[in-house]
């Protein structure tokens, strides 16, 4: 069983889709539970890769493969789950904030919260506050994250956390902000809970803040 | 206003530019992302259609950080602000360009995201800027074949330069110069497309540039060296 869940780490950690779907199929074949799988296969291989990313020695696109292969993974075992087998570990509502068109840095931060086993709600960009504050009322996420790449669009970031607190949602929800001209003291500013800098840091953060 | 079409042709250097974009700083990607890399730029040559302007006005300097220019009977003024400012000494017109990697590139990048190719879409994006920057170079070439000294190019967003001043640079070129608009935010359409100025003149120099002159060490284009 340990040389199943390596494998599957080991090929999250490496990337490599159809080995993880492989060794996935291998491990329900030898009876391993689902649970077993994503905490002991999956997420190792996710963490493995976001500890190189962090220390400089795996990059973005390590990130992108490690995420898709794990998110491959995690369709392929789902319909093996009972009912009783948390799928999600954690909800997220995500976009770039209106006036502002940039989805790349946005879909990183998405793409890598799904491959660590979050349900990502993808707003896109140009979000208005009220958009944000009605997927929070409707979805119930834990945490909303704004991103925005411009200095004339981060200014928005506060509208949409004073829609947040009109609206009686702000202490439901954590607000994570990122982008190329925010800063820490930025995000302190505008009353956000935290900012950070790329895709691997936020999803430690949302882990971390949220005790997963 | 001048208006051309550039010649891209990526070098080897420009694709150490795209890992570098792509976040690699001095490293190589392993040899199956660099060939992605490879052939997905090869995709977007076969697609893009870059497109060049730029418009010369004789310049002078009215105030601290502030050139006006003059040209077709019109005034414009830049607030350039103090770096920028500092590397305009001896300038006396400014070549101002728009240019524009056109909207195939942006088409490429929302397809590769609708399919679920966040890898091919990161690519893309770095590789456009990659080659938005061949294109603002390729303006300066032009200066060089008319025998205009320039500076390095500057751009309004960028070191100290509001980005509010989009909207007098693009009133030089009217509506819509190359197929560029700028919406609300001052955020050009298409996306890969830049705007901004060379400054010219008989005895000036071209400075070092980049991140050497700027102390702004949380901007995203900082080169990590």
């Amino acid at each position: 069983m340990e040389q199943i869940l390596n494998n599957i780490s080991t090929a999250v950690c490496e990337g490599k889709l159809e080995a993880c779907l492989d060794y996935s199929k291998q491990a329900i074949e030898a009876g391993i539970d689902i649970q077993t799988i994503i905490n002991c296969g999956l997420t190792v291989g996710m963490e493995i890769i976001g500890e190189r990313f962090h220390k400089g020695t795996a990059f973005v696109p390590n990130l992108l493969l490690s995420a898709r292969a794990m998110k491959g993974a995690l369709e392929y075992i789902k319909p093996f789950m009972s009912a009783d087998i948390s799928y999600t570990v954690g909800k997220i509502v995500i976009g770039t904030v209106k006036g502002d068109l940039h989805d790349i840095g946005k879909n990183l931060v998405s793409y890598m919260f799904e491959g660590c086993g979050f349900e990502v709600i993808n707003l896109g960009v140009d979000v208005s506050a009220e958009k944000f504050v009605t997927a929070v009322r409707e979805y119930k996420p834990q945490i909303v994250c704004l991103s925005a790449l411009l200095t004339t669009t981060m200014t928005y970031m506060k509208q949409v956390i004073d829609s947040l607190s009109d609206a009686g949602l702000r202490e439901s929800v954590l607000v994570f902000v990122g982008g190329a001209p925010l800063n820490e003291a930025f995000a302190k500013s505008i009353g956000a809970d935290i900012y950070t800098s790329n895709a691997n840091s936020a999803v430690v953060k949302a882990k971390e803040l949220l005790n997963l | 206003m001048e208006s051309f079409i550039p010649d891209i042709k990526l070098s080897n250097e420009d694709y150490i530019e795209i890992y570098r974009a792509m976040g690699y700083g001095n490293n190589i990607p392993e040899p199956d992302i660099v060939l992605r890399i490879k052939e997905i730029v090869n995709s977007l040559q076969q697609i893009i259609t870059p497109k060049c302007c730029y418009s010369v006005l004789n310049v002078k300097k009215t105030d601290l950080y502030k050139w006006q220019l003059k040209g077709n009977e019109m005034v414009y003024n830049f607030h350039v602000g103090k770096i920028i400012d500092s590397y305009l000494d001896g300038v006396e017109q400014f070549a101002v360009f728009i240019i524009s990697v056109g909207p195939e590139i942006s088409e490429f990048i929302t397809r590769s995201g609708d399919e679920g190719d966040l890898l091919g879409q990161f690519i893309a994006d770095s590789a456009g800027s990659v080659i938005a920057e061949l294109c603002v170079k390729a303006v300066g070439k032009e200066l060089q074949k008319r025998g205009l000294k320039h500076t390095m190019p500057y751009s309004p967003g960028y070191c100290g330069w509001s980005i509010s001043e989009q909207k007098e640079l693009f009133r030089i070129f009217g509506v819509n110069p190359i197929g560029v608009s700028l919406n609300d935010s001052f955020l050009m359409i298409p996306e890969k497309s830049v705007s901004g100025i060379y400054g010219i003149g008989s005895m000036v120099e071209q400075q070092e540039y980049g991140c050497a002159i700027c102390n702004n060490i949380s901007c995203y284009k900082r080169r990590q060296e």
